[in-house]
């Protein structure tokens, strides 16, 4: 092969690790290590006293706790799925990791995240924005997880970075919320910023990288 | 078979939490509660993540510092000598012992600052180096304080990675603090 085409596609390597998965990386596991916390079960949380009402009732207390144990796994397992070498060299890590994945959402993560979604910060707007974040987290993970028995690999590849784009919601909504509060944007307002900026970014993202992936298979059709 | 299994479980826990969340937001929103789920104020305990603390510059300024200097240096100086003093004098009296007055006699080299005396009124007499020359004039210098910044911006917030939690991040204050003159 040309030696400039491999040192470009070397560099774009490069970037890609260091602008994309880097950060992406750290702050999922700063994530997860603030996580650890909640689970000496202490409503000493700031978190859990301004809910302190909603955290009265078993069913929205349970939730919250299995909801913050799901997305710990699921962050986590998650960093692993998209690593070519493991894809390649270690494919029972990328099949295991994916499993607990799969599982954690569709059981865990999914149907608690909705169950808050109906009591969500916000108005109308943000719980139906955290009801369709639920709603499309399971759908997406479940049509990854079909489209891999039926060993379509491409369509698993994209249903699973939609999967992931809402996972990672979590993360990128934290990053726009300490972002737009430097900025001193007003408590309120900065919060449902950030979390349309999280969930349409994310998904518009995932669309511009699905794209990319599968234009040499788009473009089959049309020739 | 198993794989079947394990979707309609799925979807029945996505039904079942669809369908409990319908039903307590109903009555919840029945019984009027829904509007006081969220507190409007933070609660400050211990483990706030971001402690909001507001410096009082006045006790740190070196103005005040300096002032508590002379009024010690003061309060011993009024200890050592109980009787009372005249206040000031532009002229020094004839015989001038210089411990009881609180006149400082300075030979003034040219060239040289006067340094400010920690005492906040203090009278510098310029002696004349030789009778030939004619009296030089009496100059009184004031021990000055520092310029202080009127007012001081504090950031009551720090960026640390315990920010990156679920905690709401409290109101930001920019703490502007007037300095009191007393």
């Amino acid at each position: 092969m040309n030696i400039r085409l491999l040192t470009l596609r070397r560099t774009k390597q490069v970037f890609t690790v260091t602008f994309f998965w880097l950060p992406i990386s750290f702050f999922s596991l700063l994530l997860i290590w603030n996580t650890i916390p909640y689970f000496n079960f202490s409503k000493d949380f700031s978190f859990i006293q301004e809910r302190a009402v909603l955290f009265l009732q078993p069913i929205y207390n349970w939730s919250f706790y299995i909801h913050i144990f799901a997305g710990m796994f699921c962050i986590g397992t998650a960093l692993l799925q998209f690593s070519s070498y493991l894809l390649k060299k270690r494919k029972k890590i990328h099949v295991w990791s994916g499993r607990v994945y799969v599982m954690v959402v569709l059981l865990l993560g999914a149907p608690t995240g909705l169950y808050m979604s109906f009591f969500a910060k916000g108005g109308f707007a943000e719980r139906g924005l955290f009801m369709f974040m639920a709603i499309s987290w399971f759908f997406f993970t479940l049509k990854g997880f079909t489209t891999i028995l039926n060993k379509h690999v491409l369509a698993h590849k994209i249903w699973m970075m939609r999967s992931y784009a809402m996972a990672l919601t979590a993360v990128t909504f934290r990053v726009y919320y300490i972002i737009l509060y430097l900025y001193d944007v007003p408590l309120t307002l900065n919060y449902e910023m950030s979390l349309w900026m999280s969930v349409v970014g994310n998904l518009m993202v995932a669309e511009y990288l699905i794209y990319r992936k599968s234009k040499a298979y788009l473009t089959t059709f049309t020739t | 078979m198993k794989h079947a299994a394990v979707l309609y479980t799925c979807i029945g826990l996505m039904g079942a939490a669809a369908i409990t969340g319908f039903v307590d937001y109903t009555q919840a929103s029945n019984a009027g509660t829904l509007s006081n789920l969220y507190k409007e104020e933070l609660p400050t305990t211990g483990s706030t993540l971001i402690s909001e603390k507001e410096i009082d510059l006045e006790d740190y300024s070196r103005a005040a510092l300096e002032e508590q200097m002379v009024n010690d240096q003061q309060e011993e100086t009024i200890a050592e000598k109980p009787k009372p003093k005249k206040p000031k004098k532009t002229v020094p009296p004839p015989p001038p012992p210089p411990k009881q007055k609180k006149t400082v006699t300075v030979e003034v080299v040219e060239d040289v600052p006067v340094a400010p005396p920690a005492e906040p009124e203090v009278i510098v007499e310029k002696v004349a180096p030789t009778p030939s020359e004619p009296p030089a004039p009496v100059v009184e210098v004031k021990a000055e304080e520092p310029p202080t910044p009127a007012t001081e911006e504090v950031k009551s917030t720090r960026i640390t990675p315990r920010i990156f939690s679920r905690a709401p991040l409290p109101p930001k204050v920019n703490a502007v603090k007037k300095k009191k003159r007393s």
